[in-house]
């Protein structure tokens, strides 16, 4: 039963985003031309003559508020944006690693140089976190 | 000022009066006009195989909502006049107040 449950939450993790996903992403058509089949049928009488219904206006039911809303697509957000976040989140994760500097099981002990470049990167965080919530106001 | 509306145009409309009803897009709907002395003017609207009927009213309805949404007009100050030819087919005068 437990197993059974865990499959279940395990199933609607994966899916049920993926479903979301879809449908925000499902965008739609910002403009579009009717290509509905055109079929009319007329009444057979043959007198010649124009029949008017007459002028008039709409019902109530019509308020002067537009129900259509052209709603623009929703922005795709490209793979490479994802790719980008997720390689400088590695990237970041890694240098927070208490024991990094691993490759193929050898590891490279301290590396000055290494801590030098981390300290720029941490700097520059600083600095863009910074330029963004302490902006100037002019 | 008098606007005057073809055939095509009605179905459009109509295509977007029963689009808005039926919470779907112009584009899925097959609209059939049909006109008969004795009954007036009627459309029948085929969204996806279920069938949704017009009546004159409505078609009046369908252009204003088409002439508000589409060409910004205030629907208060239209009237609409359907009008069948033969040769021509059934289009409609709006006028606009």
């Amino acid at each position: 039963m437990k197993k059974l449950l865990i499959a279940f939450a395990l199933l609607f993790s994966l899916v049920i985003p993926g479903m979301a996903e879809a449908k925000g992403f499902s965008g739609g058509h910002s403009s579009f031309s009717h290509s509905s089949t055109r079929t009319s049928s007329y009444s057979s009488h043959s007198t010649g003559s124009t029949y008017h219904s007459g002028y008039k206006s709409a019902s109530s039911n019509v308020s002067r508020s537009s129900s259509y809303t052209n709603t623009q697509p929703s922005k795709r957000s490209s793979f490479w944006s994802h790719a980008a976040a997720f390689g400088a989140g590695t990237f970041v994760g890694s240098m927070f690693h208490p024991f990094g500097g691993h490759y193929y099981g050898h590891s490279y002990g301290f590396s000055f140089f290494g801590f030098l470049v981390d300290l720029l990167i941490l700097y520059i965080i600083y600095k863009v976190i910074k330029g963004i919530f302490f902006r100037r106001r002019y | 000022m008098e606007l005057l509306l073809s055939e095509q145009d009605l179905i459009d409309s109509v295509c977007v009066y029963a689009a808005a009803k039926e919470y779907t897009n112009p584009e899925s709907i097959d609209v059939d006009l049909a006109f008969n002395p004795s009954f007036g003017f009627s459309a029948t609207a085929d969204v996806r195989g279920r069938f949704r009927n017009l009546n004159e009213q409505d078609l009046i309805d369908a252009v204003a909502v088409y002439l508000r949404d589409y060409h910004n007009f205030d629907p208060d100050r239209l009237a609409v006049d359907l009008r069948y030819t033969e040769n021509v087919g059934i289009t409609a005068s709006v006028l606009v107040r």
